[in-house]
């Protein structure tokens, strides 16, 4: 866990480093160039006061595990919790992936199915009731009663999301 | 007094009322659902109110206003999924109420203030609305940065012990809020050539990404609570007791008077009262460390507020036409299409028509207390099922509701990341609270700052020595102060027992 928090710490610590060295280009673009708070000033004054409070908390971490003896612990041990987060994960990924490209109304069912079946859920009326009970319910609120559009898909997906929405 | 007596009796009739509680009901529903709300609402509405005799279409919409702000905060208190953002700050302590099993009591709590704070701007709009509106004009961008600020040094109230997290967590929020071009200088900031980029990054699928899908992904590691147990949870919503309100009286009366103010400052809306009244809640209780793990001020300090907004944010709109929130600039649409223009000339020619709308925004507010309890009842029912089919309902709300914004699947990508970032802040005990309030609040702070200073040719001196800028900033400063000094003093007196 300490090894963990160290790591989220050094990633912000990085990842603000490297923003500020990305906010050098900001100056170039701008037409109001010599202004005293031009577009990177606000910017820095963040990213100069993360790589500051991460660092002090990378070395307090640092300092726990060095205290607890904790530099043996292990990030790589699967149990089924991390197993079902990561696949929580890709699952989602998917998802997200093929919400563009097959639509909303041929995805989310399948989707929904998937997830529950992920956490457990055993009940077959139930999955099968709630995802398809829920996309209807979905299409119609958001494309009927509301007119806000959900995503159709490509080519075939298209012309079958056409036929409800 | 025979204006008023014309006005009331216009409202008292049987139609006007049905209209209203059918607004209050309508709002409540959609600011309850992700992805749907108020603005959009009384947006779908206007061209129905065009049949409507004016006061009556006026009503309805300004119905849907208040049902729709209070809506937000039953989503976010059941789900931690706030259906709109003026609700996020009430989700910092509904929701780990509710998962204390008193969802009722939270419900309770959040419906009772929103009526109260919604009752008080009413009021305020009624007595004094050309008085107000004018205060309001005179802010400027040191008065907006200092309120601002205000409310960001909330963030070091938030992380207890852990204030170096709190302000990372706040860093982050104010960072996010940078991304996109900028306002003034039209530069591409971090957008790496991404188009969707450059509009910034929208707080709305960053607060459901955080709060919801951080969740599910916590509840999936962990496995517990997926099946059976939350099967014989009743939740029915409780209003507090006389003696309970009267223990909050201060912090409602103190949300009220802020979000009312807040509500007339044009461009600042419900959702910054929110967090303005959500910060001065937590500054003036006694027990600061205790917010954030469900106490009832924590409830109706953000839930005041924002109420109190509604009836602040029609000040501007009735008195000078000038909207103070989105949803009020959609209602002007529905002055326009019955070819009335807001403004002080509607007082002169048309006042039985403006004090008919106060009359039914205070109705409105009265039946939110009803519509309240059914929608929150309604909503209720789903804490009932079991989260292994709760949380993909919940995910897919949460992608369907970012999508909506803009019908574009980066606010969708935005929302996943969120929701990464907001597990793993979970995980390593980083609060979340505080990247909201960055990412709501950011870019009034840094346009404020940079907007104000060139204003005063980059003079500190004249930006920072205003009366009411300096007076908010010198409270702000202070409030931060004496919590690092509270913190030190606690760790002192930890490390000296140690000793001992």
């Amino acid at each position: 866990m300490l090894k963990g928090e160290l790591i989220f710490g050094l990633l912000i610590l990085a990842g603000s480093l490297l923003l500020f060295w990305v906010t050098g280009s900001f100056q170039k673009q701008t037409a109001l160039q010599g202004a005293q708070m031009g577009p990177s000033f606000w910017p820095r004054f963040l990213l100069g006061g993360l790589i500051l409070l991460s660092g002090i908390i990378s070395v307090g971490v640092i300092r726990r595990i060095m205290k607890e003896k904790a530099w043996g612990e292990s990030l790589m041990t699967m149990d089924p919790g991390k197993v079902r987060f990561f696949a929580a994960i890709g699952l989602s990924i998917a998802y997200l992936v093929l919400l563009p490209v097959l639509g909303f109304i041929a995805i989310t069912p399948v989707f929904m199915i998937a997830f529950m079946l992920l956490l457990g859920e055993k009940s077959k009326g139930w999955i099968i009731g709630v995802s398809i009970a829920m996309t209807a319910i979905i299409v119609v609120l958001f494309t009927k009663a509301m007119y806000v559009p959900l995503p159709r898909g490509v080519w075939l997906f298209r012309e079958f999301s056409l036929l409800f929405y | 007094m025979d204006i008023w007596i014309s006005a009331l009796q216009t409202v008292f009739q049987p139609t006007m009322l049905f209209f209203i509680l059918l607004g209050v009901m309508i709002g409540t529903v959609l600011g309850a659902i992700p992805g749907l709300n108020s603005t959009m609402g009384t947006a779908l509405l206007i061209p129905f109110t065009f049949a409507m005799e004016p006061a009556n279409g006026l009503a309805l919409l300004a119905a849907v206003y208040c049902g729709g702000t209070f809506g937000g905060s039953i989503s976010a208190i059941l789900f931690n999924v706030p259906g709109a953002p003026e609700a996020a700050a009430t989700g910092f302590d509904g929701y780990p109420m509710a998962q204390k099993g008193k969802a009722g009591e939270a419900l309770g709590y959040a419906i009772m203030s929103s009526v109260l704070g919604g009752l008080f701007s009413v009021l305020v709009m009624t007595l004094v609305s050309p008085q107000l509106a004018k205060v309001g004009l005179t802010f400027s961008q040191p008065e907006y940065f200092a309120l601002a600020v205000a409310a960001l040094t909330l963030i070091s109230s938030l992380g207890g012990a852990g204030m170096g997290k709190a302000f990372i967590a706040g860093l982050i929020g104010l960072f996010l809020a940078t991304i996109g071009i900028d306002e003034m200088t039209a530069a591409d900031r971090f957008t790496f050539g991404t188009k969707a980029l450059m509009g910034g990054v929208n707080f709305i699928p960053a607060i459901i990404g955080a709060f919801a899908i951080g969740e599910i992904l916590a509840k999936a590691e962990e496995g517990k609570g997926l099946s059976g147990e939350h099967l014989n949870i009743k939740v029915s919503t409780k209003l507090p007791k006389i003696a309970e309100l009267l223990r909050l009286k201060w912090t409602i009366l103190r949300s009220a008077v802020i979000g009312t103010a807040i509500g007339i400052l044009p461009g600042v809306g419900a959702t910054t009262a929110a967090f303005i009244g959500y910060s001065e809640t937590v500054r003036w209780s006694k027990h600061p460390e205790k917010f954030g793990t469900g106490v009832p001020e924590g409830i109706s300090g953000p839930e005041t507020a924002n109420n109190a907004a509604t009836g602040g944010a029609m000040v501007p709109l009735l008195t000078l036409g000038i909207p103070g929130s989105a949803t009020t600039a959609v209602i002007i649409g529905g002055f326009l299409v019955h070819g009335l223009q807001p403004g002080p000339m509607l007082f002169i020619n048309q006042p039985k028509l403006m004090y008919s709308i106060f009359i039914a925004m205070f109705v409105a507010n009265i039946f939110m207390l009803f519509a309240g309890l059914f929608v929150a009842k309604l909503f209720a029912n789903f804490r009932k099922v079991r989260y292994s089919i709760l949380g993909p309902i919940i995910f897919v709300f949460a992608a369907i509701g970012s999508f909506g914004i803009r019908n574009d699947m980066t606010d969708v990508w935005i929302m996943f990341a969120c929701g990464l970032l907001g597990y793993f802040f979970k995980k390593f005990k980083y609060p979340i609270a505080p990247m909201i309030i960055g990412l709501v609040l950011g870019p009034l702070t840094e346009v404020s700052l940079r907007k104000g200073m060139f204003m005063t040719d980059y003079a500190w001196g004249p930006f920072l020595m205003r009366p009411i800028a300096g007076t908010i900033l010198v409270i702000a400063v202070g409030s931060v102060l004496w919590n690092l000094y509270s913190v030190f003093i606690k760790k002192g007196k930890a490390s000296l027992e140690e000793v001992e």
